[in-house]
């Protein structure tokens, strides 16, 4: 029993952190390659959409490759993991993100892909068996993505014996030196900002219409008027005689005049 | 066989229905215009977001000083754990929010004085590149929008009789971002 305590503690106290903390931004999904961080060339992008659709024809397998500068707190491997599920990217994708401005990256799979890569294989990938990770922390980036393709590529052939020809991908990109960023894309911090004005406006625009609402008569105002001026113009005076010679109760029906007519408003001023 | 209720009884009744009408008109719109107030806060995007947002850029500024001050510089202690705290915080804490202004203010003069840094340019422009989101998430829409509804609803909550009377029925006045 205190065993199984223990247990379930350390399962909380794991899962604290990561509950925690808040969101973190995180791109969208556009294509396979999603260079939120801008930091790639047009011919790398290019190359590596052209590399994807290649792999994914002959293995099945989907690579995505996703750049950003920051990753708000996270470490990549939790980032990555969340944006896997983010992107409901399923048992034979491969996500790939990289953090220029941390110089980290991590890469996230489902399970298929998985048995395919081998886990502890894809992991290599991004340090010893391609140079992806020395050049990336040096800021080649499009030499440091060239090299994993080949070194995917590589793995592929590997282990299901298939193979990619990459002629013509990737040739003359790989650069020597680090890639000189003249000003850096910040295009997923902008489309947050974005989302927050249109929030704030899309909020003032619903309280106002809500506030005109409330300033006349609504809809069911009007039915619950006129079923009161009904009831009222539908007692003609041989009525009212009748029922007041027949007149009987203990003088509580206003109370129940008053709750028959907050029922009749909660039914109609229900959103 | 009838029952006649004695005339101040009745009197009674109806000063106790009136009584509550207006109390529970009182506290049912004082919530609703809360609630409209605590939306803003919370929706997604919200100021909340805005200030996650915030303390992330936080967090993310100390990934660039990391590169350029040891692990135990009190600067970089400081802003990562003001940067942890706005970030797991669910309600609003302006106090903390001022804190993380000024330790970033902080970082980035000390970060200006490192010659490491200096020799970055990159470094140089993800600095520039933080400063103007942190500059961006706290004057955005959504914060003067917030800060409008909960002044709006705090000066209601000062009207002499129905603010009273909805004091007295534990409704609190909203916190202001700055």
């Amino acid at each position: 029993m205190k065993k199984m305590l223990c247990a379930l503690l350390c399962l909380m106290l794991l899962a604290l952190p990561l509950s925690a903390l808040g969101a973190a931004r995180m791109p969208e999904l556009r294509s396979n390659i999603n260079d939120s961080a801008d930091v790639l060339s047009a011919q790398t992008t290019e190359d590596l959409t052209e590399f994807c659709k290649l792999v994914a024809q002959k293995t099945e397998l989907n690579l995505y490759v996703a750049t950003v500068h920051f990753l708000d707190g996270l470490d990549a491997q939790t980032y990555a993991a969340q944006l896997f599920d983010r992107w409901s990217l399923g048992g034979k994708d491969l996500l790939l993100v990289c953090a220029a401005g941390e110089d980290s990256f991590a890469t996230a799979m489902g399970a298929e892909a998985g048995q395919l890569l081998g886990k502890a294989n894809a992991e290599n990938l991004l340090y010893t068996s391609s140079e992806f990770g020395a050049l990336f922390r040096t800021q080649q980036y499009d030499a440091a993505l060239a090299a994993y393709c080949k070194g995917l590529n590589a793995l592929l052939k590997k282990q299901t014996g298939t193979e990619v020809r990459m002629d013509g991908l990737f040739g003359q990109k790989a650069q020597a030196a680090p890639q000189q960023l003249d000003s850096l894309g910040g295009e997923l911090w902008r489309e947050v900002m974005e989302a927050i004005t249109e929030t704030s406006e899309d909020y003032q625009t619903h309280h106002s219409e809500i506030k005109r609402e409330e300033e006349g008569l609504t809809a069911g105002g009007w039915i619950v008027l006129i079923i009161l001026i009904s009831i009222v113009l539908r007692q003609n005076r041989r009525d009212r005689r009748i029922r007041r010679e027949r007149r009987s109760g203990c003088g509580c029906s206003p109370i129940g005049w008053i709750l028959g007519l907050l029922g009749l408003h909660w039914m109609f001023d229900k959103d | 066989m009838k029952t006649k209720l004695p005339t101040a009884l009745c009197v009674l009744i109806a000063l106790a229905l009136v009584a509550f009408g207006l109390l529970y008109g009182t506290w049912s719109g004082f919530r609703e215009d809360r609630a409209q107030v605590d939306e803003l806060l919370a929706m997604e995007n919200g100021l909340l977001d805005v200030l996650g947002y915030r303390a992330a850029d936080g967090l993310n500024l100390c990934a660039v000083a990391k590169r350029h001050l040891p692990s135990g510089d009190e600067t970089l202690q400081r802003l990562e754990k003001v940067s942890r705290q706005l970030q797991q915080a669910d309600t609003l804490h302006a106090s903390l929010d001022d804190e993380l202004t000024q330790a970033v203010e902080e970082m980035a003069r000390k970060l200006k004085e490192t010659e490491s840094f200096l020799q970055s340019g990159r470094d140089q422009r993800y600095l520039e590149m933080l400063l103007a989101d942190l500059g961006s998430l706290r004057t955005s829409d959504v914060v003067t929008a917030y800060n409008q509804a909960a002044e709006s609803f705090n000066r209601q909550l000062d009207a002499p009789f129905s603010g009273m009377l909805a004091g007295l029925l534990g409704i609190v006045k909203c916190p202001l971002y700055q």
